[in-house]
This record gives structure tokens, sequence and C-alpha cells, in this order.
């Protein structure tokens, strides 16, 4: 279990594919396309899978998700580096 | 018998990719910091630069993340990917390595029980190398990078990066292949990537380790903790480079160029260096 007492999450699928969308920019537009099918493709945990798909980037932080790898993806996926950092800090005392 | 100069400094993209956002002023400062050290680094004339800094995921991946790795190959991507070309705002090339002195280094430390890995193959830099690569004109160098983990859990403890730093210092002194080796850390010190801490710097922290560094305590740089380290920001994880660095330096000690906070880049611009009349 999470601090947050939520289900762990496996995360060496979703490490994949944040590493592989930074090196593979086809994966971008394959990703924006049809997130589904690359989730499957990289076995993302099922429980990561709307928290990627809608770019909950905090919510992917608190599963434990690497910072370094999670904001290089989420720039790829679109987000600016500004947005990135917005919703990273919801909720945090001095966020 | 090698002589060995010892520096270290941030890598922070901002130095080169965005050096307009810090106040002018704060920003003049920590870059002439970085230019002093250029200078000490130019007096010294090295035949080969030995950089220690982690990789940000640009050339290295989950899929297999060693402690320590060194670059045993001919050639680097200076930076990785024209990505990384508009975000530092240094022009790509080519820098040479230096597979003799890497495999030999590689040889050596693994002879004295240090299990250091090799790299070879297409290699490239980010800000790890590439920022002080270009401060510090050192492209025209043979260059050998010797990667720490230091973006993923677990990592090697203090202890062990000390341990491996001398063991570092002791093979360039005694080696043939190179006169004159820099050994240059780079990274640090606190500071935070992609987490909610990004642009805090914690100088309480950074002020205790430029501390027993610049005073050559070594037992205390083997004895940080590692939840001190990983509370002052993820980013403060690439203080391992610096504990190499104070263990290739040893028993000599590093002293300060300059330290100056500078939020807009993310982190301080800490520069320290061995002694201009002291090789390490």
């Amino acid at each position: 279990m999470t601090a947050l007492g939520a289900p762990e999450a496996d995360l060496s699928g979703i490490h994949d594919l944040l590493w592989s969308l930074r090196h593979d920019p086809a994966l971008v537009d394959e990703f924006k396309a049809g997130p589904e099918r690359i989730l499957e493709q990289y076995a993302v945990d099922p429980l990561l899978h709307a928290a990627i798909a809608t770019l909950d980037v905090r919510a992917l932080y608190l599963a434990g998700v690497n910072p370094y790898l999670l904001f290089f993806g989420a720039i790829e996926l679109g987000l600016t580096r500004d947005e990135y950092y917005r919703r990273i800090s919801e909720g945090e005392a001095d966020g | 018998m090698g002589e060995v100069l010892v520096g270290a400094l941030a890598h922070s993209p901002g130095m080169t990719g965005f050096p307009h956002r810090a106040q002018p002023d704060v920003g003049a400062r920590a870059l002439d910091a970085v230019g002093a050290l250029r200078a000490r680094i130019e007096a010294f004339d090295p035949d080969v630069v030995l950089g220690v800094s982690n990789d940000h995921f640009t050339s290295t991946s989950m899929r297999s993340l060693a402690p320590f790795a060194i670059g045993i190959g001919p050639r680097y991507d200076h930076p990785a990917t024209e990505r990384l070309v508009g975000f530092l705002g240094i022009p790509r090339r080519t820098v040479s390595g230096h597979p003799q002195l890497a495999q030999w280094l590689l040889r050596e430390l693994l002879r004295h029980d240090i299990d250091v890995t090799s790299m070879s193959g297409r290699f490239g830099f980010d800000e790890n190398f590439s920022v002080p690569i270009h401060l510090l004109g050192l492209a025209d160098k043979p260059f050998m990078p010797l990667i720490v983990n230091a973006v993923q859990h677990p990592m090697p403890s203090p202890r062990r990066c000390v341990e491996v730093g001398v063991r570092i210092g002791d093979a360039l002194r005694r080696q043939t292949l190179a006169t004159r080796v820099a050994v240059l850390a780079t990274g640090g010190l606190s500071h935070s990537v992609g987490t909610p801490t990004a642009g805090r710097i914690d100088e309480e922290f950074d002020e205790m380790i430029l501390g027993m560094l610049t005073s050559g305590r070594l037992d205390d740089l083997r004895d940080l903790d590692p939840t001190a380290i990983t509370a002052a920001g993820n980013g403060a994880e690439e203080v391992r480079q610096w504990l190499v660095a104070a263990g290739v330096a040893a028993p000599g000690a590093v002293e300060l160029i300059d330290y100056q906070p500078v939020p807009e880049w993310l982190s301080a611009v800490a520069v320290v260096c061995t002694p201009a009349d002291r090789p390490a």
C-alpha cells in the first residue's frame, strides 16, 4: 500500500512508456491517437491508466512514478512546464 | 604518475539554456564562478577529463541502472539529441572519449573490488556533461563519463561514493597513460526536478555539504544520512557525484570558489576546485 493507503501499482510499465515517449516521437502521436492500445502494449498497470490518460501527474507522482520520467513524458504529451508544476503542486501546503 | 585536479559544479540547464531568467547580477556572479573554474582547468591543461555525473534517463533507462558505470567508448554526442540542443542552447558536436584509459580504470577498479560496469556504443550527454563541457571549454579534450545513479532509488550509499572516489584517485595517480587528469563532478546541490518542491533551494544543506568538502571531513561525508539527502530534493541526490570528487581529492580537500543560489535555474551554483598550487 502507498502512504495514502491506495494499492501499490507496478511501475515498470509506466516507466518504460514514459522513457519511450521521450525517445520515440512517433510513439507520442500513436499514444495521442489511441492511448489504450499503447498502455496495453507497454503493460502499464491498470491502476495508472486513468491518470496517464488524463495527465494527472500528481496522481502518478503520488503513486511513486519517477519524477524525471514523469516530467519529461508529460512535456512530450503536450503539458507546458508551468502547467505540469501547477498540476503536480495541487493540494500542497505551499504549492 | 598522473597529476590530478578535482573540481565540482552545478549542471543546471539554466546556465546555458535560459540564463536570462536569473536576476542579472545573481546570474553573472554564478557564471563568474564557473569562469574561475575554467581558468584553473586551463592553467592545469589536462590531457583527459573524467566527468562524474548522473544521466537523466537520456542514455540510460530503468531497464538497467548501474550504481556506477564508466564510458569506454571512442566518442560521445554532445548534447545527445536535437531536442537537448534547443533546451540547453549548446550546438551539437562529438566529443572524443579515451577508451584506453577508461578500460584501464575499469579493470583497475574491478581489481580492487569496486563493481563498476561499463558503457559502450552510442551514448550522449544531457545537461550532466554538456553544460559543464560547454561552459568550461572542454569540448576538444578527451572525455570519460562516469555515471552515478542519482535518479532512482535505491542509490549507492554516501560511504560507497567516497570509496569509489578514493579508488579512482589512487588509480589515476598511479597510471601512466595520461600526465594530467581533471576529475569534474557535476550536479546538485539541493534542488528538485519534476516534483512539487521545484525551485526550492536548501541553503542550510548546501552549506553543510560545502563545509565538509572544503575542510576535508571525509568521515562526515561517508556518514551522511541518505534520508537527509533525499529531504533536500530529488536533485540533491546528485551530491553523490560530489562525494566521489571528495574521495578523489583525498587526503586533500577542495576549496570553495563561490556559492550562489539561483532559484530561476532551480538550484544554487556551487563551484569548488582543488587549490591551484596544490592539485589533488
